[in-house]
This record gives structure tokens, sequence and C-alpha cells, in this order.
């Protein structure tokens, strides 16, 4: 089993509903919600950037107006993994990069090894993490083990997000992948051989 | 598949660190340099080797303190080993290398080979302490070696910990020779300027590291240095600072990296 996300660009309309959806269902932060890739930038070399599961990425290229959603790309090797000094941060069976909270040190080392920024530390505690410890998208795990689709799949207006299990060729995710020109399936830093999970279509 | 750059995304942890963090390494760089500074003069220094060597051990449980103060759920400590590659683990295990061996370097500075092994074995805990984070985060995500920001943090180390034994000998009148105060500060003012421009993600440290350490050196050839050393270090300040910032505007202008704000580019039309 290998969960997955296919995200086509091309029918995102950066309406945020998975970001809100997310929140209501994972307790994420919302903190600088809606930004272009300009004020990402300022703001995240400025360290002012707040922590969240999905975020969407307006990118203005050429008077054209991009959306990217981003969360974690559930790496096949994923950097956070190989820092994580107490074991916290772990890759489950079915593929989902998840972090045992009551593990989380909080030293921060995998928010620095992520390449996708994906990680963040959390200032305040939800039901299963106390404030203090690393959170990021889980897939929403919770959901998907009992054979639910993530939030954000299942509130997306455009059904931009499509997810599914790799190895299960009847997937949603499978069939998608089957009518797209594999030359327009994108992953975002695939020089670095993280191997993310999470592939863009129309990047 | 082909891979895509999207502009934004974070290559590390952005600065400025917290503050705890910022002290973390500006504590160890002092505490591990300074000993390792003292070890190479340890003959010449006979029983002030082991006050440093005592005073770097002090500095680095205050850093080791500093750095706990900064997780986010400090009991989860006991876990830390789980992945000892981890580089968390080997910032523990090198920080406590060094502390046991510097404290054991003061308590047998009489006899040269226990002090002479004893000092071999703490320095190597210094370099694997300030260099070993580095490179095993860099090793551990396939990234370059200069983009994690505590890549650089070791010849900011070197130099902050240089100053502070330089100042300390100053201030107990244990002036060592010239030439060593020479190149130290020179090295300083070279090396400070490359990491400040071309190494903006850990500008904090640097920068402030090298405000510092200038402060330290200029304090010391000023105060304790015959009067015509003056021009010399007015001079060797304002070339250093010309040259930073000439380097800097470069920087901009051949589009190595873009002014973050607050940071001055004059564009040259």
């Amino acid at each position: 089993m290998k969960y997955a996300m296919l995200i086509d660009l091309r029918r995102c309309i950066g309406c945020r509903a998975c970001m809100l959806a997310c929140a209501q269902e994972n307790g994420a932060p919302l903190d600088y919600t809606y930004v272009n890739a300009g004020e990402y930038l300022t703001l995240w070399a400025l360290g002012k950037l707040e922590g969240y599961n999905t975020r969407v990425l307006q990118v203005e290229t050429k008077g054209e107006v991009k959306y990217i959603p981003l969360l974690c790309m559930h790496c096949e090797n994923a950097p956070c993994i190989a820092v994580c000094p107490t074991g916290a941060s772990y890759k489950a069976e079915n593929g989902i990069v998840k972090i045992n909270y009551s593990r989380c040190v909080g030293c921060k080392m995998c928010v620095a090894a992520c390449p996708y920024g994906a990680r963040y530390v959390r200032k305040v505690s939800k039901t299963t993490a106390p404030a203090g410890v690393v959170d990021k998208c889980n897939f929403c795990a919770h959901r998907v083990e009992k054979g639910k689709k993530p939030r954000c799949v299942e509130i997306c207006p455009t059904r931009c997000r499509i997810f599914g299990d790799l190895d299960d060729p009847n997937s949603d995710i499978n069939k998608a992948l089957k009518v797209i020109d594999p030359r327009s399936v994108k992953v975002l830093k695939e020089e670095l051989g993280t191997r993310p999970k999470v592939f863009y279509v129309g990047l | 598949m082909t891979s895509t750059v999207v502009p934004g995304i974070s290559q590390g942890i952005a600065p400025p660190f917290e503050l705890g963090t910022v002290i973390y390494y500006w504590l160890a760089g002092i505490a591990t340099f300074m000993f390792v500074g003292a070890y190479a003069l340890y003959r010449k220094l006979g029983n002030e080797a082991r006050n440093i060597a005592l005073t770097s051990a002090v500095l680095a449980i205050l850093a080791a303190l500093s750095e706990i103060a900064v997780l986010g759920n400090p009991s989860n400590m006991v876990y830390i080993f789980t992945n000892p590659m981890s580089p968390i683990a080997i910032d523990a295990v090198a920080a406590g290398l060094f502390i046991v061996a510097a404290l054991l370097f003061a308590l047998f500075y009489r006899k040269p080979v226990a002090a002479y092994l004893l000092g071999g074995v703490a320095t190597l805990g210094a370099v694997l302490w300030i260099i070993g984070r580095a490179l095993v985060f860099t090793h551990a995500v396939g990234r370059p070696l200069w983009l994690p920001a505590s890549a650089v943090i070791f010849p900011a180390s070197i130099m902050l910990g240089l100053a502070a034994l330089v100042l300390y000998l100053q201030v107990w009148k244990r002036t060592p020779d010239a030439v060593i105060i020479h190149i130290a500060s020179v090295s300083t003012f070279i090396t400070l300027y490359l990491l400040l421009v071309l190494y903006t993600s850990v500008a904090t440290v640097a920068f402030w590291g090298g405000v510092v350490a200038m402060t330290i050196y200029a304090m010391a050839y000023l105060v304790y240095l015959k009067k015509p050393a003056w021009p010399v270090v007015l001079t060797m300040v304002a070339l250093a600072l010309v040259a930073g910032i000439l380097l800097h505007q470069f920087i901009f202008e051949i589009g190595y990296r873009a002014p973050l704000p607050g940071e001055i580019y004059v564009k040259y039309q």
C-alpha cells in the first residue's frame, strides 16, 4: 500500500477551501493563508511564516496566475525521518510519513531538513498533539485508515486533488494517471532525490 | 517527470533563529575554539590553559542548557539517541565528549602526556560538535553543504573562540604573540564578510558574531597595544567595511540572490 496524491493545477482556482477544511479537521494554523510567491519568500526569509498543513501558493509569471497547493510530500526518501533524533517521524506501512507526538522532542531538525517547508512547530495544542511538537499533513491518516479520503480531497470543489493507493490499479489516482500524459506529471525538487508522493499536473 | 523549483519553498530554518539557538551557537563556538586555541598554546600558557579549559567547559554546559531550553518538548529527551545518526544525537555526543575531556584536561593539566591526550579528545569533540551537525545534516538531506545554515557556523565559531581567547589573555595580561593576533584578526575580517554577504541565512549569527569579534579585537588593540597600532586598526576596519558593502552590492548586481527587506541595494545605472 502506497498512498499518494495527484494535484491538477489546471483545475485549481485558489479558493482555499482545502486549507479551511484542513484547519477544521486537523487544527492546523491559518496565519498568512493567502500569499503570492514573492510575499511567501519574504515572509519565509524573515522567519515569519507560520506553519501549515496545506497551503495554496499563488504564483504570477508573465501575467499568468497559477495556484499551487502545497503540503507534506510524504517522500519515499524522507529527509525529515533521517534527521529525527527520537524516531518520532516515521513512515507508516501505507507510505504516509507520520509523527509520533509522544516522542517528538521539538528540536526542529525536521523543519530544517524538509525542502518543501511542510513542517512547523505547533504553537497551540490540539487533542492529540501538545504545543511545542512539530506537526504537518498526514494525509488525514485518521480518515484514510477508515477508508475515507483526506478532507482536502473531499472538499475540493474542482476535484483538482486526487488521492489513492498507487499499489491499487483501481484507485482514483491510478485511474487518473492512466489518462494523463506522463510527461506532464511532475514532482517538486526532484533533483533532491526525496521521491515525493505528491504529483502535480500543469506545473 | 522533470523537476520544478517553486520559488519560496523552504531550504531550511529561516533566520532569524530563536534566541536560544543563537545563544547555543554563540556559546558553543566560543567554548570550543577558545579551548582549542588554549590547547595549541598549552606549553606557553601553563596554568592559564587550565583556567581556559574550565571556562570553556562551563560555557559549553551553558550552551547545552540554552539548546535544551528551546526544545519544544524537552521531556522527550529520553528518546534522543533512538536515531544515533541524527544531527541532534551527534551534537549531544560531541558536546558531552568535549565537556568531559575539557574538564579532565583541567584536572590533569600538569601531566603533559595526559593533557595532550585529553586535549586532543576535547578538540575532536569540539570540531565534531560544531561541524558534525552540519555534515550529518547535509548527508541526511542530500543537499549541497552551503545550504544548511549551520554549515557556516564552523568558521564563525573559530573566529569567535579565538577572539574570546585573545580577550581572555589580554584581560589577564598574558598577551600572546602579536603575530597570532594579526593573523587571527585579518582572517576574521575576511571570513566574516564572506559569511555575511554570501550566506544570508546565518546573517544573524555571523553578522553579530562578527561585530562582537571585531569589537573584541579593536578593544584588544586599542587598550593594550601601543599607540602606533591605532591607525592600522582603524584602516583595516574601514577597508573591511567598504569591501563588505561592495561585495554585497556585487552579489545583488550579478543576481546571485535578491536583496531581502531591510537590505540596501543601490542599483548601478
